[in-house]
């Protein structure tokens, strides 16, 4: 269970958030000009990296906020956390 | 026999004035108020305590803790059934009414006993072969009804069991040596600490190794660390209690057991810890040696037969004989001299054994240095022991010379393996310690530190110091800084020890590698052979390791020999992981949080242990764990992993080692699945593709 360190609330545990995957994540457009395989694309391929990744959380069970997460995806360690009107955070290797 | 034959007269934490009756399979017993119902066993003379899981062959007590593999019980009746102890951690009380499972009517009289002769049509993976030929639904019943440990309770539980949530500085695991010297540190630097043992009593290999600590005997300087720890304000003592799983960002879940005082008391109770430091200080096992018959009941580990002469004064023999690779085993030995028991021989497999061997020459105990063991003699019950010179090296044998010692109790000791279980659990790594003859932490995470056995420092003196820095490192990175006095000291112990995982080979014989399992070192010969060489896929096939017990004895043995199989160095072969819930830890226990909820108790089980598991569950970080390397994506990582053929079923009849393709792998009917179209809509051949990847 990780202890995801809310901007809002502080640390709380897992079970109170929601995973919203990663980011950035630009939706194509316009509707009519995008091509099935730029669809697939955007609703299905994610790079899912082994390493740290930049993701987007909702505090659920708390303030309700979404937010950005850098995440180590082996090791779960959280490297930092950011509000969404933020710059996006780097990612330090 | 009457009762307490085999008790010593004197000695032991056993409190003879309170007498416990108990039974066992249908027999009536009694043993002492601080036994186990394996210590109870044994002195009432109870050779024979279980049947092997797969040929029924008779086993007596091995272990004398967690390591246990024979001696499964369930006690009870009713809606009071347990099923799937070990009896060497069931605390004696009266009344107790305990049987053995996997056996009828009696572990002593099985009649599935012939299914030992049975034994050649049952080699290793001979069910998954039924799944090709003949028809694996011809034996699923037979199988089915013939396999299995204990039977499940069908009536409700009628206990109440509870969950508390503790934050912590310093979470300590282990109440040994280490363990309290970590624990006193922290306490002294003035951190918020959790001690948690698994055992009744503090002190772990204290309570029957015997040692001086800071010019005391050992049990005195336990028992001061003791009341030093309950008085301080910030420091909780947690007893019984078994840490199970280490999760992410050291959330650590414990499983407390109540002793029984009344009917309506808390039974169990589920702890979760969020520690800021946890310092591991788990201990070792002592690891058997495989060689021809070496389950018959009365081979048991050194150190179990050390337990269980000095903490409860039961003789595990009359006649001993050692067969040892390291030093520890002499302290076993003259424990057991000293309270009357015949050390037939120290049998070690070393030359040049050192100065344990010279001493204990010296006390009168005959040390055969250079020989090992080839074989055990008796059948219900050990009667003596081959022994042969050994090649320097100990890969061959140097002689035809054979000598037989006459024993009934024929302790081995092979080495120790540390208890990495929850280590490895949040992802450390291991490296192999050929001076240690173990796989070691490789290095300390940034929170999580082992310390004492668990890291592979053996011997008492390191113990003491490597879990009072620990404790002090840990208490200072989360800012209690206060002075923590003089490091704990012993006098010193030789802990050497040569790697030495089995005898040479005897092609007539059984030797067995995992005893709960019934994996013989023939049974890792044939997976080798039909082309399984990942330690992951040998596991699986033969079953090595996992057993209820996780292969708490065998998988360092079994590791070492599929890499003298596949000739590997053991580093190459590498280890398997264990799973979480590291011991078994009850549904009752687990679905705690919400006992009356209209689920299943297995359900609620189920989801307590994903939740602990959080996101490691997930389906998506398992894809980015599967595949190794670097920061390799997900794309190249599958077009790379998914053009590889698994061999499983290479032929068997060939016997040669070469790789074989055989007709099941047929690595393009994965891609062919993967990029065929189903349907007209090209979104759905997408969708298809992203399953694929997740
Ligand atoms: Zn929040």
């Amino acid at each position: 269970m990780l202890r995801i360190p809310c901007p809002w609330c502080g640390p709380r545990d897992e079970p109170e958030f929601r995973w919203g995957g990663e980011v950035p994540l630009v939706r194509p457009g316009p509707p009519q000009a995008v091509t099935e395989s730029a669809w697939a694309e955007y609703l299905f391929m994610r790079d899912n990296p082994k390493g740290l990744v930049r993701e987007r959380w909702l505090h659920t069970l708390g303030c309700r906020q979404w937010f950005i997460v850098v995440r180590n995806t082996a090791t779960h360690e959280i490297q930092a956390t950011s509000a969404l009107g933020d710059p996006l955070p780097e990612i330090r290797p | 026999m009457s009762a307490n034959a085999w008790r010593l007269d004197s000695g032991g934490r056993i409190d003879r004035t309170q007498r416990l009756s108990f039974r066992f399979d249908g027999s009536a017993y009694q043993g002492f108020a601080g036994d186990t119902l394996a210590s109870a066993l044994l002195a009432n003379g109870v050779r024979i305590a279980g049947r092997s899981f797969k040929l029924h062959r008779p086993r007596g007590l091995f272990g004398s803790w967690c390591e246990e593999p024979n001696t499964i019980v369930q006690i009870g009746r009713g809606a009071d059934l347990v099923p799937n102890l070990k009896a060497t951690q069931v605390e004696l009380f009266d009344g107790l009414d305990a049987r053995s499972v996997n056996c009828w009517p009696s572990a002593r009289l099985d009649v599935f006993a012939p299914l030992q002769l049975l034994a050649g049509l049952m080699p290793a993976g001979f069910y998954y072969k039924t799944f090709m030929w003949p028809n694996w639904h011809w034996f699923e019943p037979l199988v089915r009804r013939a396999a299995g440990l204990g039977v499940a309770p069908t009536l409700p539980d009628p206990d109440r069991y509870e969950e508390r949530y503790e934050h912590c500085d310093v979470l300590v695991i282990g109440g040994g040596p280490a363990g309290l010297a970590a624990a006193l540190a922290a306490t002294r630097a003035g951190a918020r600490i959790v001690l948690v043992d698994d055992r009744p009593v503090l002190g772990g290999a204290l309570q029957w190794e015997e040692h001086i600590i800071d010019g005391q005997p050992a049990l005195h300087w336990v028992s001061a660390v003791e009341s030093e720890l309950r008085a301080a304000a910030r420091t909780r003592v947690l007893q019984r209690t078994t840490a199970f799983g280490c999760y992410d960002h050291n959330l650590v879940a414990l499983c407390e057991r109540s002793e029984r005082t009344s009917p309506t008391a808390v039974r169990e109770r589920l702890w979760h810890v969020r520690a800021a430091q946890v310092v591991l200080a788990t201990g070792a096992i002592e690891r058997p040696v495989v060689f021809p018959n070496n389950d018959v009941p009365g081979v048991m580990l050194a150190s179990a037969a050390m337990n269980y002469a000095v903490q409860y004064a039961v003789r595990p023999g009359q006649r001993a004989v050692f067969v040892t690779s390291c030093d520890s085993a002499y302290d076993a030995a003259e424990a057991l001299r000293a309270r009357g028991i015949t050390v037939v021989a120290i049998v070690d497999v070393r030359g040049e054994p050192g100065d344990s061997a010279t001493s204990a020459a010296r006390a009168g105990i005959p040390v055969m240095a250079g020989y090992g063991p080839a074989r055990v003699h008796g059948a219900r019950v050990t009667r003596g022991i081959e022994v042969r010179p050994l090649e320097q090296g100990a890969k061959s044998w140097r002689s035809d010379h054979v000598q037989r010692l006459d024993c009934d109790v024929l302790c081995v000791s092979g080495g120790w393996t540390p208890s990495v279980h929850l280590f490895s659990q949040v992802g450390g790594r291991l490296r192999y310690a050929p001076e240690r003859a173990a796989l070691v932490p490789a290095a300390d995470l940034s929170t999580i530190r082992c310390a004492g056995s668990a890291s592979g420092s053996f011997a008492v003196q390191d113990c003491l110091s490597e879990g009072f820095a620990a404790g002090r490192e840990a208490a200072h990175l989360t800012g209690a800084a206060a002075e923590c006095g003089v490091t704990p000291a012993a006098l010193a112990k030789h802990a050497g020890v040569a790697p030495f995982w089995a005898s040479p080979r005897d092609r007539r014989r059984k030797a067995w590698v995992d005893l709960q399992n019934d994996v013989t070192r023939g049974d890792l010969e044939l997976a080798v052979r039909e082309n399984l060489h990942s330690i992951e896929h040998v596991k699986r096939y033969t079953t090595a390791g996992m057993a209820v017990d996780q292969g708490k004895t065998s998988n360092m043995n079994a590791l070492a020999l599929l890499a003298e199989l596949t000739g590997r160095r053991i580093p190459d072969v590498g280890t398997t992981d264990p799973r979480n819930v590291s011991r078994p830890a009850r549904w009752s226990v687990l679905s705690s949080a919400a006992p009356h909820a209209p689920r299943p108790l297995a359900h609620r089980a189920r989801r307590r242990v994903g939740r602990l598991r959080g996101l490691e569950a997930s389906r998506l970080v398992r894809c980015a764990r599967r595949f190794p390397g670097g920061a390799r994506q997900i794309r190249e990582a599958r077009r790379a992993d998914c053009g590889k053929p698994f061999r499983w079923f290479a032929a068997r009849q060939n016997r040669s080692t070469r790789p074989r393709r055989s007709r099941f792998s047929k690595p393009h009917v994965l891609q062919q699945h993967a990029h065929s179209r189903r349907g007209p809509s090209p979104l759905r051949h997408h969708a298809q593709r992203a399953r694929d990847h997740y």
